[in-house]
């Protein structure tokens, strides 16, 4: 048997990650939908066999709809706790010799200080046939394994030392590594970029079971509510936005079925309604701002590091997030949009609550008992008829300064009551 | 590095944790363990090649005499790549951070990561229609007050506490046995569930109220998951809605369903979607608000109960518009 043989392990996430995305989400799609969407019937079933063995099966399920399978996943929020989603992370393939050195490096550095490369190389273990670790496969992966943060080096002369990182851990207490391992419980589920903390919870994991002799229970402390666990799914394309964000480098982006642009990145949006996440940024191959959903994004490159006058452009865009309800309106003017709430104070006080907390700070004014005006200045107030329409018949929109959103709404209304009567 | 990597691979952790105490393991221990502690389906291409008996084949481990030992003597350390690392460092950022650690840990914390280079920040991530007054705003610190509830759920334990709202609510010296704490994203609010044995029943509170929490040495003897998930499973209700199949439509609707148990069906012949979705009685307040949000493109099929009080709301909001 070889590690090359398995056909579970993938090289490249993207291999899954549109078709675990529809079956977390929508979970009614059959084999020939999936044909239907352009995906080939044999690529569809090499990638269920792998997403349905990454998954636990009280997890992942399978069911029959009109003589044909589906696969859905079975959620349930006493379970939320564990991110099952983030979990596909962790089915990378590798080689023998990845696996080796990554334990033998450590193992021997462990025991020593400090050690040259001559120095690994001659205490490596030499039985394995294939796997012959030689001074230029050795001086790779010591390179890879600086550069993942396992080990690090020192030059004194011409001579390089290696020894382990350092343990950031150390001087920690059992009690206080209780405390960080709740904590990451959990930013794990409530970051907006969750994959780093499920790693680092998982390694602390390991670090208490390991190093401290920690029990570690599996008891189950939080639920999680309006969780969309799936934007984990695109947390490798998210990294490598943030990384330009942060550099201040500009970033070739590939999106499906659209041509690479170099992006300007100003800032990501996510939007906890609705789970979407964005980036917004200038489109310098087509010269206009643009925001582009990351889960369209199929590959994020550095391209080169941005000038003053590029980074001034991204700079002068930064209001555009205080001005718009998520995403919409970017080359748009603020509008006006009064809305009229109308509700029994003493029964439903907490509409009064809903409008303070869910408002985005627009100006709340008592007309009389049960009436209130609720104004906001926004790039576009269509962006808000799905909020509006959550209220029902509490909300009436008065106007929205050239925009249709009242006529919009009215004839949703027309529209859902056909419905119902039509039944 | 990328996210994508060979080394958070779980059969590295896997060997890992076998790597310690210079333990040797019989080939029926490796296939417990196997069955125990990784998740999934075991890939037996990868864990034949890991725990290759064949000489010359052989990769961490060295076989004889019927048993695995790791081919180097000596305890695997335990270290994090620079990925967790970064992680670590990124949590002092965190706006949460105060209501889980305490002012020394987040000390030990800045110090032991002050070297570590960050190349990503959360800060670059701006959440939007988060609620207002919650935890990252209000300016409450629950300080080590998460942490003691977690132990009470763990060891069963019963907290003693206080929980006033002016003009609503004064309840004092209060004991209940936490079973869960209840966190949403989207309202950025703590709720703690728990059951109340003098009365026998379960109840949920805001976190943001209550006052004056202290662990009691009460435990309660029973199992008290085992009579939540019975609580939970009779409160949960189905509701199912007909979807049309405008994109926009669909894709909302399903992200917003997306953190409750359902089940979905494309009808091809129809050309609808049909979604059932379970929920908390609860809850239903906030699905009713959910469907309303989508205005004429969802319908409610059953049950009869909502589906009158969905259509008695459209109505009257349809009528407002008719002058």
């Amino acid at each position: 048997m070889a590690l090359r043989d398995s056909v579970l392990l993938i090289r490249d996430y993207e291999n899954i990650r549109q078709i675990l995305r529809d079956i977390y989400i929508y979970g009614c799609f059959t084999r020939d939908d999936f044909i239907e969407m352009g995906i080939s019937g044999r690529k569809y079933d090499n990638e269920q066999r792998r997403i349905s063995a990454y998954l636990p099966d009280k997890f992942i399920q399978k069911r029959r709809v009109d003589k044909k399978v589906l696969l859905y996943c079975s959620y349930h929020i006493e379970d939320s706790e564990k991110n099952y989603l983030s979990g596909t992370f962790r089915n990378k393939s590798f080689t023998a010799l990845d696996v080796m050195a990554f334990f033998f490096v450590q193992q021997l550095l462990g025991e020593r200080k400090e050690m040259t490369a001559p120095e690994i190389l001659e205490a490596l273990p030499n039985y394995n046939t294939t796997v012959v670790f030689t001074k230029d496969n050795l001086r790779v992966k010591l390179d890879e394994l600086v550069e993942k943060g396992y080990i690090k080096f020192r030059k004194e002369g011409r001579t390089v030392f290696y020894s382990l990182t350092e343990d950031i851990w150390e001087n920690f207490t059992d009690d206080e590594l209780y405390d960080l391992n709740l904590y990451l419980k959990f930013v794990k589920n409530v970051s907006p970029l969750e994959v780093p903390y499920y790693f680092l919870e998982e390694k602390l994991h390991l670090y208490m079971k390991c190093e401290r002799n920690l029990e570690m229970d599996n008891e189950k402390v939080f639920a999680f509510k309006h969780n969309h666990f799936f934007d984990s799914l695109d947390n490798d394309v998210l990294l490598e936005i943030l990384r330009g964000c942060k550099s201040g480098h500009s970033l070739n982006i590939q999106m499906q079925v659209q041509e690479l642009i170099e992006a300007f990145p100003a800032i990501v949006i996510h939007d906890s309604t609705y789970g979407r996440q964005y980036l917004y940024c200038f489109d310098n191959s087509n010269k206009k701002q643009r925001v582009i959903r990351v889960d369209k994004v199929t590959s994020v490159k550095p391209k080169k590091t941005m000038d003053s006058k590029e980074k001034s452009i991204v700079e002068g865009m930064k209001c555009f997030i205080k001005e718009c309800w998520c995403t919409s309106g970017i080359n748009e003017e603020r509008k006006e949009l009064i809305i009229e709430f109308r509700f029994d104070e003493e029964k439903e006080a907490y509409i009064l609550r809903r409008i303070e907390y869910e408002g985005h700070e627009g100006e709340i004014t008592k007309k009389m008992d049960g009436v209130y005006e609720y104004k906001i200045k926004i790039r576009d107030p269509d962006e808000m008829i799905p909020w509006i329409r959550s209220f029902g018949e509490r909300a009436k929109v008065i106007s929205s300064e050239g925009r249709n959103t009242r006529e919009t709404i009215a004839n949703d209304w027309k529209k859902a009551v056909t419905n119902y009567e039509s039944i | 590095m990328n996210l994508f990597d060979e080394t958070e691979n779980k059969y590295f952790e896997f060997i890992s944790y076998l790597l310690q105490n210079n333990r040797k393991y019989s080939k029926g221990e490796v296939n417990l363990l196997i069955e125990q502690l990784l998740t999934g389906e075991a890939d037996f291409d990868v864990t034949d090649a890991i725990f290759s008996t064949k000489e010359g084949e052989e990769l961490v481990f060295k076989y004889s005499d019927g048993q695995y030992e790791s081919a180097i003597a000596t305890d695997f350390p335990i270290r994090m790549g620079i990925i967790e690392q970064q992680a670590a460092k990124s949590l002092l950022e965190n706006e949460y951070i105060t209501h889980f650690l305490s002012e020394e840990t987040i000390e030990k914390l800045r110090t032991n990561t002050e070297s570590i280079p960050v190349d990503w920040s959360t800060k670059d991530i701006q959440v939007k229609n988060l609620f207002s007054s919650g935890a990252t705003e209000n300016g409450k610190n629950f300080g080590s007050i998460i942490s003691l509830i977690a132990k009470a759920i763990k060891e069963r334990k019963a907290i003693i506490y206080d929980n006033v709202r002016e003009g609503m609510f004064e309840y004092r010296n209060v004991s209940v046995f936490p079973v869960e704490i209840e966190f949403s994203i989207m309202n950025d609010r703590f709720r703690i569930c728990a059951f109340e044995s003098s009365q026998n029943r379960f109840l949920k509170m805001n976190l943001d109220t209550m006052e004056n929490i202290k662990l009691s040495s009460e435990v309660y003897e029973e199992d008290l998951e085992e009579m939540y998930q019975t609580f939970l499973k009779s409160n949960t209700r189905i509701v199912k809605l007909d979807i049309e199949p405008v994109d926009h439509v669909i894709e909302r609707c399903f992200r917003i369903f997306s953190y409750y148990d359902r089940k979905a069906r494309y009808d091809k012949q129809d050309n609808k979607y049909r979604l059932e979705i379970s929920y908390l009685k609860f809850d239903e307040t906030e699905i009713i608000k959910d469907i309303l949000s989508l205005g004429g493109y969802a319908t409610v099929i059953e049950p009869k109960h909502l589906q009158k009080e969905i259509y008695r709301r459209v109505l009257a909001a349809s009528k407002l518009y008719e002058d």
